[in-house]
């Protein structure tokens, strides 16, 4: 019997569970254009619920994917009432953060201050966690309404435009290191904490339970993540190696951190074969392109595989989304729906 | 207590196992505790693996040896040209090398069991009985000198500490034998020992020797620059 999987992400905008997706790939492969596509096809497939779509990258796109200048709050779009977006800076938030550890301890006389700020600085993924913590809590603010409840997130599903470079999801393989460095930590000041209260600390202890509620987040979010029925990532690739190969590598970094991976867009394919004016360039470059999407189906043959156009023109707008991203649901055919290509409207 | 009663020993056999248990002591100073450990974990590695003692190592080799054969079929075929065929023999090259690490992590713990056995198997062997002797026999006499061989401060020193003059106690007797098996050994090794050049002593004149007057065994410039200071 044959498994194959039907070549489209309706899996994931039909699911009813899913509260976070996350698209991620390296950069220039298209991430935007593809959450945007997943989030507009889950507003318009799911019109009394509320979508937001965030997006990490410093240098924030969404705006030009919707045309539409979006900031640090959540805004709707304009045209679908259910969709907001926001673009935040994760670095920002971290440094809003810092400051607010120095605020417990600024005297920089303080060896327990530095060696508190190496040994916390060295964890892997740390960084990430505590970034990614502000972006929830940021996300946790946002509120639809006026009265919605102040401690539940007010959207059905959150889309995650991630950041090309580092590892955004790192801080899923925290939650063990932390749980063992927090143990050590509480032997620790539950030994020597009165003698630092006396060394004139006496903050420290704030300090411990920051990072136990981090740790506490931490586990929370991580549960989530690594559930299948809340959370999936969505792999964006182009048919090239070596965007092949960092795909390859981020799945197998995925699953190291048990994340459902299940979905892979392959963006900005030429289905040249029925031209009816052949250019010698698209022909030759998408039997390459069809060589490693060869490949890719033998190796992923337990993943959707969704094959997306490389259209004339840049997609913007929230009208060309739509028209792009209803080839996320129905695969598209280059005889049936060629002209997708060329209709695109220019902003 | 049934321990120490057995431990009424025949002065005799104390002579004996006090020296037999110094010499084990002194040769395993000589050879070198880690010589010692490192022979050890060689022994149980041909032995052990006959034994299904030391899996992790068999496996461990194996692994390697799969892992090399992975790499170089990786390296044989063109990363883009067969990218499905690459990709996962990469894949199996992570699981393995992951599997390897893991093993050798598993043999690393294995060697420092046995260099603590060794460890133990050695204090049991020299340095406890020794103790034991010291502290159980401390007051009992070996054996007694045959009047007029020594002369009376002789036999007062050979008395130490509290013996009546004329016997001789552990504290002597393993002092002796310390020193003649240490002597004794000495002289065995000293005829293999490499020869070390003699010294020159650095003069505060910058005076080029010539290369070959250093290697000389007993060159007159050498004595000559020793004399002048």
């Amino acid at each position: 019997m044959d498994f194959e999987l039907e070549p489209t992400l309706e899996s994931i905008v039909q699911q009813d569970t899913l509260k976070w997706i996350f698209v991620g790939g390296k950069g220039g492969v298209g991430k935007t254009t593809t959450s945007s596509s997943i989030a507009v096809q889950l507003a318009l497939n799911h019109p009394n619920d509320q979508f937001l779509l965030i997006s990490t990258d410093p240098a924030h796109n969404l705006s030009d994917a919707f045309c539409q200048k979006f900031g640090k709050d959540a805004r709707k779009v304009d045209g679908l009432s259910n969709l907001s977006c926001m673009e935040i800076d994760p670095e920002a938030a971290m440094s809003d953060l810092q400051q607010q550890a120095q605020q417990y301890n600024n005297d920089p006389n303080d060896p327990l201050k530095s060696m508190m700020n190496d040994m916390t600085g060295s964890i892997p993924g740390i960084d990430e966690a505590l970034s990614f913590m502000e972006v929830l809590k940021h996300i946790k603010s946002q509120k639809v309404d006026e009265n919605d409840d102040k401690d539940k997130i007010s959207y059905r599903t959150i889309i995650f435009d991630t950041a090309p470079t580092g590892h955004t999801l790192r801080f899923l393989q925290l939650p063990s290191t932390l749980q063992k460095l927090l143990s050590k930590f509480q032997a620790l000041s539950g030994k020597f904490g009165p003698m630092m209260s006396m060394l004139g600390g006496g903050n420290q202890q704030e300090m411990f339970d920051k990072l136990n509620e981090v740790q506490k987040n931490v586990t929370e979010v991580n549960e989530q993540f690594t559930n299948p029925d809340l959370t999936t990532f969505v792999c964006v690739c182009i048919s090239e190696f070596l965007s092949l190969y960092e795909t390859e590598r981020m799945i197998q970094e995925l699953m190291s951190y048990n994340m459902d991976v299940n979905s892979i867009v392959v963006n900005q394919l030429l289905f040249a074969d029925d031209d009816e004016k052949p250019c010698k360039r698209c022909v030759s470059r998408w039997k390459m392109q069809k060589k490693y999407l060869d490949q890719m189906a033998e190796l992923y043959e337990d993943y959707h595989l969704v094959k997306m156009p490389l259209l004339g023109t840049e997609i913007r707008g929230v009208e060309n989304l739509k028209k792009f991203s209803k080839f996320l649901l129905t695969p598209y055919d280059p005889k049936v729906n060629g002209d997708l290509v060329t209709s695109l409207e220019e902003k | 207590m049934g321990i120490l009663a057995a431990l009424d020993l025949h002065p005799y056999t104390l002579v004996v196992s006090s020296f037999t248990v110094l010499l084990i002591q002194q040769l395993v100073g000589f050879i070198g505790k880690s010589t010692i450990q490192e022979f050890a974990w060689l022994f149980y590695l041909r032995v052990g693996g006959k034994l299904g003692l030391s899996n992790s190592f068999v496996a461990h080799t194996k692994k390697q040896e799969e892992l090399h054969k992975l790499n170089r079929e990786k390296r044989s075929i063109s990363a883009q040209d067969e990218y499905a065929k690459w990709t996962k023999l990469n894949r199996q090259a992570e699981k393995l090398t992951a599997e390897v690490k893991s093993l050798s992590d598993d043999i690393a713990k294995d060697k420092s069991k046995i260099n603590s056995l060794v460890g133990v198997v050695l204090l049991f062997l020299t340095t406890l009985p020794l103790w034991v002797f010291r502290l159980w026999f401390r007051k009992s006499v070996l054996f007694y000198l045959p009047t007029g061989v020594f002369p009376y401060y002789v036999e007062r020193v050979l008395a130490i500490p509290f013996f009546a003059s004329g016997s001789v106690g552990l504290t002597v007797w393993m002092f002796a034998v310390n020193n003649v098996i240490s002597s004794v050994l000495f002289l065995l090794t000293f005829p293999f020992k490499p020869s070390v050049p003699i010294p020159i002593r650095q003069t505060k004149v910058e005076e080029v020797v010539p290369e070959s007057a250093e290697s000389k065994e007993s060159s007159p410039e050498v004595i000559d620059i020793a004399d002048a200071n």
